[in-house]
């Protein structure tokens, strides 16, 4: 699964999260970008996140994520 | 060792001369000394023992899950170790408290128990550095660090003086490159952390002394200063809190500056924040960051959670399912952060006001916003900005009562008379003018305060005071340095009998 | 301009002038700050006196200020003298105002009272001995110019327990002035400011204390051990200074416990033992001429006409036993003169309002 692809998945799950259908995430992107999203938040969407692609974050990556990017990589990594 | 004190200057001083007269590879060994010197030198010495466990066990733990392949044992070494440090710190700043919540509840069913109480002193700094080791046992557990090899290297990190007594609470990694790192002497970095110093100084020794006096009269007599003297002193205290540990980080951060360790901001701006939980991430912010990462995510992540949520999800449905196990983790982070800050009930209960705001203002926001939207106010204006400010410091003051006041019943009291007794106009009593130290004192302290917001603005634009002053020209840069300088000499409140207020959280 | 880039040198030497000038701006604010009262006005006075003019200094406690008016003893004798002294001064301070008297004058004579031997070791109240008390530590402390020498004081003569380090800082003490200041506190920035009469302090009330005779009682009684240390502390240290005269007096009052009277003697006995003078005005009140219904303020200090008589029978009774030259008509001391003419209205004008305050008598509390 390439880089687009899983930006693609993790936008819908953002989309569904957020309740926003606008919603068009990029590597950039950090909590600060949208307001909704706090740590209760954060941990939701990497629920549903691990759901959508079978996978389960370690509490290393959890704590390790900073911006989109770092949660594509990891994405990655474990697919 | 008081940091408002000769001795402490004195010991800076020393410090930090001896560190760049020593060679790069020997700076970290005289930070150790430094900080063994500091902890014999403040607080009981013979409490260094608890210390030296934390340490010595840690490090072994934390060498051994390293090592370890058996993840059986591997867990195994990690929960003891877990229970051992914050075992330590539970019956060493606790067991009074147990005591007496069990002889109470006891006695509820007609028992007439008496457990007495212990005096056992705690270590100075436990409170925070049994949060770093904790913190640190999980990232090496969790794999985001490696152990630290080096004993005492490691017994630098958890006992590193500039943070032991207040914080903040540091994450290993954060610190592992600066703290063994050498350091070449910078002029601007050490000048620029002697003038944050000073100003941690000037916060302490201008604004929350002075006000000191005023809230010790309110909460010390809650009954006779009834109304709108617990609203004056409540805020009272809040202006005093905030300056008063946020001037111990400026000093703690603007030393370590100058020994070219950068250390994690603990407050940033936190008056202007526009809700309780945006306030949390700006007040005291690497308390709350600790609990929500040690705490609060393992509970959410953990298989119980998972299994709640499920459950809650075939039942309730999706929103349902993801808010209730959230909010239960937050309680659980709450009723934490409680009993960190104090041995009784009263602190619980502070927690629990938090997370009720919090929740309360998740459920109630989109009526704020039709509120506003009602009433025409751009979400991006100054007087919206001003309201949610406002209402924000207003909510935390509650819970600073809880934390403030001599007790549950007090704080209750105070809350209840502070909503039932009207009386406005006690603000502009003589007698209130008198409590606040009279004009002599609200003349300096007033515009003090106003400074304070003034240079906090500044910083929350990303304005870099020191920066300004560096590139003025040498003349005027000496003339504010020295009216700082002397602006705390002249009207700190110190010397003549006075001995400046123990640092509120220094019995952590 | 990056300050990283400047050479090590010229960082090192910004970094002393700045501190150099933080200290010369601490010291000045300290002066600024302490308080104005004639305690402090005899101190300041001492400084603003040229190095080498003064003949005699009369060190100790307030009696000295209140009974030897140096002005007088130009008048009648011509030699320069200055009353170097603070109230109720404890008598461990007294070896350190020699001290500061010997850093920037060189007398002929050096007068020292022996009255804060008497009371130094007696408690004052709450088991606070009277040279222990915070307000006289202070006065003897405080208004001193900042120096090694009154370092030593503060850690000789501060008890161990007490917040040394406001002695020796007392801006810690005295920042809260920065509300109360005035000209005076300005003038006084320096500390050193010329005192218009020497150091003297006038008194124009009166009281009518008692007079008694125990001047014929030679037995002695023995000195506190404190006190008796002390004092011979003193007297080696005095014996360690050559080309310096040195006379113990005790000034004229109303002896109302006949033990003083032995205890005077016993102080004679320590003195005299280590090679110097001593003189006791308690045997001499005719001599001096001195009417204890008028001539007194209290029960201890003479008002300015007891002072008066005082000065001019000490003038007298000094010049005739210690080599005081006579200065009057040196234009060196062309300042002596002009400051005696002043005083002299001045002490008219004092003398005149005694003389009404006698008149309508009554006892009026101490300034």
């Amino acid at each position: 699964m390439d880089r687009e692809q899983v930006l693609h998945r993790v936008n819908a799950v953002f989309r569904d999260i957020f309740d926003d259908d606008t919603l068009a995430i990029t590597e950039e992107n950090s909590a600060a970008d949208i307001p909704d999203w706090d740590s209760l938040t954060h941990i939701a969407l990497l629920a549903e996140i691990e759901e959508c692609f079978g996978i389960r974050f370690s509490m290393k990556d959890v704590l390790g994520m900073q911006k989109v990017g770092n949660l594509l990589d990891i994405i990655v990594h474990h697919t | 060792m008081n940091l408002i004190s000769l001795q402490f200057l004195v010991f800076c001083i020393a410090l930090l001369v001896l560190y760049y007269l020593v060679p790069k590879r020997f700076q970290w060994w005289l930070l150790l000394l430094g900080s063994a010197v500091f902890f014999l030198l403040t607080g009981t010495p013979y409490t260094i023992i608890y210390l030296l466990i934390s340490i010595v066990s840690a490090w072994l733990a934390g060498r051994y899950i390293q090592t370890q392949n058996n993840r059986r044992r591997k867990r195994a070494v990690f929960i003891a170790e877990i229970i051992l440090n914050v075992g330590m710190l539970a019956a060493l700043k606790y067991t009074n408290f147990l005591l007496s919540t069990t002889e109470s509840l006891v006695n509820l069913f007609g028992a007439n128990l008496s457990l007495g109480t212990v005096s056992w002193v705690s270590a100075i700094g436990i409170s925070f550095y049994t949060l770093q080791v904790v913190g640190y046992l999980c990232d090496v557990y969790w794999g985001i660090s490696q152990a630290q090899r080096n004993p005492f290297k490691f017994a630098l990190f958890v006992s590193y003086f500039p943070q032991i007594s207040s914080g903040p609470i540091s994450r290993y990694h954060q610190l592992e490159e600066l703290l063994f790192a050498g350091h070449g002497f910078d002029h601007k970095t050490v000048t620029f952390g002697l003038q944050r110093m000073l100003w941690g100084f000037f916060k302490k020794l201008v604004i929350a002394e002075r006000l000191t006096a005023f809230v010790n009269s309110v909460y010390g007599a809650p009954h006779t200063y009834q109304g709108a003297y617990i609203w004056l002193g409540t805020v009272a205290f809040l202006i005093q809190l905030y300056a008063d540990f946020s001037g111990n980080m400026d000093i703690v951060l603007g030393l370590s500056e100058s020994l070219g360790i950068r250390l994690t901001e603990n407050f940033r701006a936190p008056l202007f924040a526009r809700n309780v939980q945006a306030f949390w991430q700006r007040w005291h912010i690497t308390l709350g960051a600790w609990f929500k990462d040690y705490v609060m995510f393992p509970i959410l992540r953990s298989r119980a959670w998972a299994k709640m949520g499920r459950r809650l999800k075939t039942r309730f449905g999706k929103n349902t399912a993801r808010r209730i196990p959230a909010w239960l983790g937050m309680l659980v982070l709450w009723v934490g952060i409680g009993i960190w800050h104090g041995n009784g009930w009263q602190f619980i209960f502070q927690g629990l006001w938090f997370f009720c705001i919090i929740v309360l203002g998740q459920l109630c926001a989109p009526l704020f916003d039709t509120l506003r939207r009602k009433l025409c106010i751009r979400e991006k204006s100054f007087i919206w900005h001003l309201f949610q400010s406002l209402r924000t410091c207003l909510l935390f003051a509650v819970g600073l009562v809880f934390f403030r006041a001599q007790s549950l019943n007090h704080a209750f009291g105070m809350l209840f008379s502070a909503v039932t007794v009207f009386n406005p106009g006690a603000i502009f009593s003589v007698q209130t003018l008198a409590l606040l130290g009279g004009w002599e004192n609200l003349r300096i302290v007033l515009p003090a305060i106003a400074l304070l917001l003034f240079v906090d603005v500044l910083h929350a634009r990303g304005n870099s005071l020191r920066a300004w002053a560096a590139r003025q020209n040498i003349a005027l840069r000496w003339v504010l340095y020295y009216a700082l300088l002397f602006a705390v000499l002249l009207f700190g409140m110190y010397g003549g009998g006075y001995s400046p207020g123990e640092f509120i959280y220094g019995g952590f | 301009m990056d300050n990283t880039q400047k050479p090590a040198w010229k960082l090192a030497i910004r970094a002393i002038l700045f501190v150099f000038i933080f200290a010369l701006l601490f010291f000045w604010v300290s002066y600024l700050l302490r308080p104005v009262d004639i305690y402090r006005e005899t101190v300041t006075g001492y400084y603003a006196e040229p190095n080498n003019s003064l003949d005699m200094v009369f060190v100790g406690g307030s009696v000295c200020f209140k009974s030897w008016a140096p002005l007088v003893a130009w008048d009648t004798h011509g030699f320069t003298s200055y009353d170097f002294a603070t109230d109720a001064l404890p008598p461990q301070l007294i070896r350190y105002y020699v001290a500061e008297t010997l850093k920037s004058q060189s007398p002929v004579l050096l007068l020292i009272d022996l009255r804060p031997f008497e009371f130094g070791d007696k408690t004052f109240e709450r088991g606070i001995k009277y040279m222990h008390r915070e307000a006289a530590l202070r006065r003897g402390i405080d208004s001193f110019s900042y120096s090694f020498n009154r370092l030593d004081m503060i850690n000789s003569s501060v008890p161990k327990n007490y917040p040394r380090l406001q002695y020796v800082f007392d801006i810690a003490k005295y920042h809260t002035n920065i509300d109360k200041l005035t000209a005076d506190n300005l003038r006084y920035s320096f500390n050193r400011w010329p005192s218009p009469t020497k150091g003297f302090t006038i008194l124009t009330e009166h009281m009518e204390a008692v007079r008694y005779d125990y001047a014929d009682i030679t037995e002695t009684k023995a000195l506190s051990e404190t006190m008796e240390t002390l004092l011979r502390e003193l007297l080696i240290y005095l014996q360690g200074i050559k080309s310096i005269q040195v006379l113990f007096i005790v000034t004229p009052y109303s002896l109302y416990v006949a033990e003083d009277q032995m205890l005077h003697n016993e102080m004679a006995r320590l003195v005299r033992e280590y090679g110097f003078d001593y003189l006791d005005c308690n045997g001499l009140y005719d001599e001096i001429g001195l009417d204890f219904a008028v001539d007194y303020y209290d029960n201890s200090h003479v008002n300015v006409a007891g002072a008066l008589k005082f000065t001019r029978f000490l003038a007298a009774y000094l010049a005739a036993r210690y080599a005081l030259p006579d200065r009057r008509n040196d234009p060196a001391y062309e300042t002596w003169q002009r400051a005696s003419e002043r005083f002299a209205t001045e002490l008219g004008e004092a003398l005149s309002l005694l003389q009404e305050n006698i008149g309508s008598e009554g006892y009026i509390d101490a300034p």
